[in-house]
């Protein structure tokens, strides 16, 4: 089922990207002398300690291969670089804009793209573009079922993983089933992350994979006449889950990071989040105690690929394009899927790279705890935008009154 | 000026509110949105948590600050408790919420201790809901603990000193103890001088981001944290839900501030009656023991909360249960070394013009205002008072949904991304703090001082800056270090107005404190307050050096013996 | 030099203060203003030094020898002032509150010191230079007010109730204290106060403008 729909998805996305590779690299020199000497403004997530080391030294590389100053403005949430850019439009401001990079996708990147608030298509004239693994990674052109129609670069991917103190649970709850008797076995060493949370509305949708009939149509669009009736099994799974949770469902950490720190203080003993390689790399830092392990669900997780895009009225948009360019380089890549840096996953095709790329891939040291790399199979593909608003909404309206 | 940025932002809010908002195509005015709004889950329970939070909460801190006042003045550990007082004013709230959560959480210091000395094998904390409970306790306590040293502070600055004793003597002999004289004749004026006071923390308190976020409920959460989530929910449209649930919190402040009125007048009304029945003692005999008690666990829990942050500042490892951590790093205060350097030097120059131009424009108004008193009771004064309370709008409904508006201003402007135009927004938020501590102590200050120098041949200049300025020195350098603290926090201004061209210390510091990673968030809540207790260390030294003759006695002399 | 009031008119909405009124006081003399509290004493005063509050309507010329003064800022009035409290100011010492006073035209540390000096002898204050004013005894500090008073040099002296908070013993010394100098000085007094045995002790003209209002007193 799975594998047919990504065909269906592979060749929307493949027609709405092509990568033109002869024309683009013609203008790519230009560009790069556009470039020169300008500054970028970079607004990313500024939570994490590695990432924004990890965008340091990007921005040192960028200032001695291109002469690009890169400046890293750290956000709590990349929807205040939305309303930025909201702002300036409403204000009139058409170019001169104070964003010229943002770190996005999903529902960001959706909102920015029908409001028309993005500059490009811009990906098929990055160099680096035709090196992205877009056949095992359809997530990498269609941002949660939305096709990027190179509005976006590809940067890292992310998996639905679930941490565990492997002291405590001995055999991690692979499926839901075993999930929900696990938490009945141990009542309140469990919690989530309240939607609309990024993590704890992945882990509804999750949940959905699971215990739908039909997860076919979970990619069109939802239909609201249909939704209470094909969501029931996941409300009725939550409903029986919650009275086991953690401050019996009475309470929720409201951020990824929360629910870790729960962890870390022995609170919980299950978390979810993004990235094997993330959670080893909280692990190594101190943030996660040692005996944390990590799980996958047997059904398969959910992927998806995080991005890059340039508002419409960037200051420095060229600037901005060799900035994603450099960050698609198998260097760049390299260093970021390395958990001694970050642990993020490549969007890159490895076996297409000339072999001192690859070896660069080859070189980071595995971590015991982190599966190699594309062995976490199946991805599976995020739900249509649409479920994700509905989802959210009946979560809140069942549980926060 | 100010009058530009204010207007900017509410309508900034109010528009949307109506559903105009043409940046994401929304040019239809009418009550749709606001029907929306109504119909969002957990709507109804999330106002009614903001107002009792905030009520409860305002109302805690201010007993414990009178219970305080009552108990401590011209005791023994008064000069303590005056010196601890404004201390606790330089530590950010979100400092301050955060160490009280690493303190009292089931998995913090006090239940680790608690496990460590009772000898009891547990690896696992006990699962009560201490912090976020879903009625807000612990945003009650919270708020209480950051609000009663505020209020405090507000109330020794509205003593005046030789007026007090006078009084204290004369009701001492009438036959009443300390606690009872306090609660009977003091007090009671002094609660008319620190009305103003009280309303902005009631109004901070249903507004508040910081505090509700780290101990308030979350199922749902307060209002101005459902606006939050509106405001940065990926669907646009969402803001003008999030734009008009603003409007409603500003109704729900106006509420609030009516229903603390006249909760007021029924507890003087009772007060009264009870004094006139003679029958006060009881109530004094509480206030005794409630202030005692109070004061130790305002301040106790204070300096631990404070503590523990610096202890997890560095931390290496600490897991659960061990009371001290396992491995002690400076990593954390080493890699926010590099982070902030930079970060420092622009709060400060911000910091100081904002507080400096705040300053002067209040010290303008107040001395325009001063020379021209003893106005006969109604000319002029409504619309004067409309104008002050104008000023306080910006303290009375949430960042967020203000600062859309400023921010739309400010690119029309061209001010944005520059220091011109992050100091100005500063100024809406830093005027009004100034204004609010300079109050009471221009209202106490004797005119005929300065008329006497008038008529000793000396221009306006030359008066306040031989007479007015040392008098009023500790109000003026307090009301100083306020601003400069206020500067120092504004996060959401500063990114919005600053472009991110602008990166100050708090905008470093809540991006790092958002990834959750506690030595981090330590270290970070601690540089935050840096700067805060540097200025308030300040204001209590320069009055002391300038002018030593007036400033190096202690003043209250009303010992409750 | 003479201080002339004339036709003077002060109200408040609603309500006269006072109307027509006209004064002459010459070199020397010390007239008494007698009234009731709240009879607007206080705002006839705050008229003659220039800090009329917002809202009080007023009109009549105020000459100070063959100078207009009524539209000077007060500190270019020459009108010397003394309340019911000495008003000294508590951050300064004695001596430092009497050299506040100097006029601009002495200039330097060491006349201005000299000025302040002689005042202090001429008030029995020999010594006290450095001395916190909330030391000094009541009477003492009357007397330095007056000394700042006069020290500035002023063309008139406006007191307003100087005496009132003063004990009966001090309030004779005082009294006799300040007129002396007053008179030996030869400076024009306008004495604003309730209490018959000042205007008695001044031994000049004595005025009540309210008597019409409050026929009572």
């Amino acid at each position: 089922m799975i594998c047919f729909l990504r065909k269906i998805v592979l060749a929307a996305a493949l027609s709405t990207t092509p990568l033109a590779a002869l024309n683009a690299m013609e203008g790519w020199s230009d560009i790069e002398a556009a470039a020169r000497g300008e500054t970028v403004s970079f607004n990313a997530w500024g939570g994490s300690p590695a990432v924004n080391d990890y965008i340091d030294w990007v921005a040192a590389e960028l200032d001695n291969r291109f002469g690009i100053e890169l400046v890293h403005v750290k956000l709590t949430d990349t929807a205040d670089a939305v309303s930025r850019v909201i702002a300036e439009k409403s204000a009139g401001r058409t170019e001169g804009g104070s964003v010229d990079l943002v770190w996005i996708n999903g529902e960001n990147f959706s909102r920015m793209k029908e409001e028309g608030l993005l500059f490009g298509p811009f990906l098929d004239r990055l160099p680096n573009a035709a090196l992205i693994d877009v056949e095992d990674n359809q997530s990498a052109v269609v941002d949660f079922a939305l096709p990027t129609e190179g509005y976006e670069a590809p940067w890292g991917l992310s998996q639905f993983v679930m941490a565990f103190d492997g002291d405590e649970v001995e055999t991690p709850p692979r499926t839901m089933r075993a999930l929900l008797s696990w938490a009945e076995a141990h009542p309140s060493r469990l919690t989530y992350p309240a939607p609309p949370n990024y993590i704890g509305t992945t882990f509804l949708k999750q949940i959905l994979y699971e215990v739908v009939e039909d997860d076919a149509a979970l990619l069109e669009p939802v239909d609201a006449e249909a939704f209470e009736a094909v969501t029931q099994p996941l409300w009725s799974w939550l409903d029986a889950l919650h009275a086991q949770l953690w401050r019996s469902g009475r309470a929720f950490p409201q951020t990824d990071v929360a629910q870790h720190q729960l962890l870390n203080d022995g609170e919980v003993a299950i978390t979810f989040g993004f990235n094997p390689g993330n959670i080893a790399n909280m692990i190594e830092n101190g943030t996660l105690p040692e005996n944390v392990e990590i799980a996958t669900f047997e059904a398969g997780t959910i992927g998806n690929t995080h991005f890059t895009a340039i508002p419409f009225n960037a200051t420095a948009p060229e600037a901005a394009m060799v900035t994603a360019n450099f960050l698609l380089s198998p260097e760049a890549q390299a260093r970021k899927e390395d958990p001694a840096y970050w642990g993020d996953q490549t969007v890159l095709e490895i076996d297409g790279l000339e072999p001192e790329a690859q070896a660069l891939f080859e070189a980071i040291p595995q971590h015991p705890l982190v599966p190699p790399p594309g062995s976490i199979r199946p991805v599976l593909p995020e739900p249509h935008p649409s479920w994700h608003e509905l989802l959210e909404r009946t979560w809140l309206e069942r549980y926060r009154r | 000026m100010l009058a530009g940025p204010l207007v900017a932002g509410l309508l900034g809010t109010l528009l949307p509110a109506l559903g105009y908002l043409p940046a994401i195509g929304a040019r239809e005015i009418g009550s749709t949105v606001f029907r929306e709004m109504l119909a969002e889950p957990g709507l109804a329970r999330a106002a009614w948590l903001s107002a009792t939070t905030g009520l409860i909460g305002a109302g805690l801190a201010l007993a414990v600050a009178m219970a305080i006042m009552a108990v401590f003045a011209g005791s023994r550990w008064w000069r303590a408790i005056r010196t601890a007082t404004p201390a606790f004013l330089a530590v950010p709230h979100a400092a301050l919420a955060i160490g009280l959560v690493f303190l009292i959480a089931p998995s913090g210091l006090l239940v680790r201790f608690a496990i460590a000395l009772s000898g009891i094998d547990r690896t696992v904390p006990p699962d009560w809901l201490i912090v976020n409970d879903s009625n807000g306790i612990a945003l009650i306590a919270g708020l209480a603990l950051r609000e009663a040293p505020f209020l405090l502070f507000t109330l020794i600055a509205a003593t005046h000193p030789f007026e007090t004793e006078r009084q204290f003597k004369i009701a001492r002999s009438l036959g009443y103890n300390a606690a009872e004289v306090w609660l009977s004749v003091l007090l009671p004026q002094l609660y008319r001088r620190i009305r103003l006071p009280v309303l902005i923390v009631i109004a901070y308190g249903v507004t508040n981001a910081e505090i509700a976020l780290v101990l308030g409920p979350t199922s749902p959460p307060t209002l101005t944290l459902l606006i939050l989530e509106w405001f940065r929910d990926p669907d646009v449209a969402r803001r003008l839900i999030g734009a008009a649930a603003a409007a409603m919190e500003i109704g729900l402040v106006v509420l609030c501030i009516f229903l603390w009125l006249v909760i007021e007048r029924i507890l003087t009304s009772w007060r009264q009656k009870l004094v006139n029945a003679g029958r006060v003692r009881p109530l004094a005999v509480i206030a005794t023991w409630s202030g005692r008690s109070a004061a130790g666990l305002v301040y106790a829990l204070g300096l631990l909360a404070m503590s523990v942050l610096m202890l997890w500042s560095v931390t290496g490892r600490w897991r659960f249960p061990d009371p001290w951590p396992d491995s002690l790093s400076l990593a954390a205060w080493v890699r926010s070394g590099d982070e902030v350097s930079t970060a420092l030097g622009t709060t400060l120059g911000i910091g100081l013009i904002a507080s400096v131009l705040a300053l002067v424009l209040a010290v303008l108004a107040f001395e325009n205002r001063n020379a021209r008193r003893g106005v006969p009771r109604n000319l002029g004064r409504k619309t004067q008072n409309l104008g002050i309370a104008a000023l306080y709008i910006p303290l009375l409904i949430p960042q967020i949904s203000f600062i859309f508006g400023l921010q739309i201003a400010m690119i029309r402007s061209g001010l944005d991304g520059r220091w011109a135009g992050v100091i100005l927004s500063h100024l809406v938020f830093v005027i009004p703090y100034t204004a609010l501590i300079l109050i009471d102590p221009y209202r106490k200050l004797d005119p005929r001082f300065a008329r006497t120098a008038r008529s000793l041949g000396h221009g306006p200049w030359s008066v306040f800056l031989h007479v007015n300025l040392p008098l009023l020195a500790r109000p003026l350098a307090f009301a100083w270090a306020i601003g400069f603290s206020v500067s120092c926090a504004q996060y959401l201004t500063t990114l919005f107005v600053g472009q991110g061209r602008v990166m100050t210390l708090s905008l470093e510091a809540l991006a790092l404190m958002g990834g959750g990673d506690r030595r981090q968030t330590a270290v970070m809540a601690l540089l935050l307050a840096l700067l805060p207790v540097a200025s308030f260390g300040l204001a209590a030294a320069i009055p002391r050096l300038a002018w030593p003759r007036l400033y190096r006695r202690q003043s209250v002399r009303t010992r409750p013996t | 030099m003479t201080l002339v009031l004339d036709r003077l008119s002060i109200a408040v909405p609603g309500k006269t203060l006072l109307a027509d009124f006209s004064l002459s006081v010459p070199g020397g003399e010390i007239v008494t203003i007698m009234g009731p509290s709240g009879s607007g004493k206080t705002m006839l005063l705050n008229y003659l030094t220039g800090h009329l509050p917002q809202g009080v309507r007023a009109e009549g010329s105020v000459r100070l020898g063959d100078r207009r003064i009524e539209n000077l800022p007060p500190e270019r009035r020459g009108l010397g002032m003394l309340f019911q409290d000495d008003l000294l100011f508590p951050h300064m010492s004695l001596g430092e509150n009497l050299m506040f006073a100097v006029p601009r035209t002495i200039k330097g540390r060491r006349d201005r010191r000299c000025c302040a000096d002689r005042a202090l002898s001429w008030a029995q204050l020999e010594g006290l230079f450095d001395r916190d004013v909330d030391t000094l005894s009541g009477g003492q500090r009357s007397r330095a007010a007056l000394m700042r008073a006069l020290l500035a040099e002023p063309s008139a002296m406006l007191l307003d109730e100087p005496f009132t908070a003063l004990d009966s013993n001090l309030k004779n010394e005082i009294r006799t204290f300040t007129f002396d100098h007053l008179k030996t000085r030869g400076i024009p007094t306008l004495l604003v106060t309730h209490d018959p045995t000042d205007a008695q002790a001044a031994g000049g003209p004595v005025l009540e403008p309210w008597k019409d209002y409050y026929p009572i007193n």
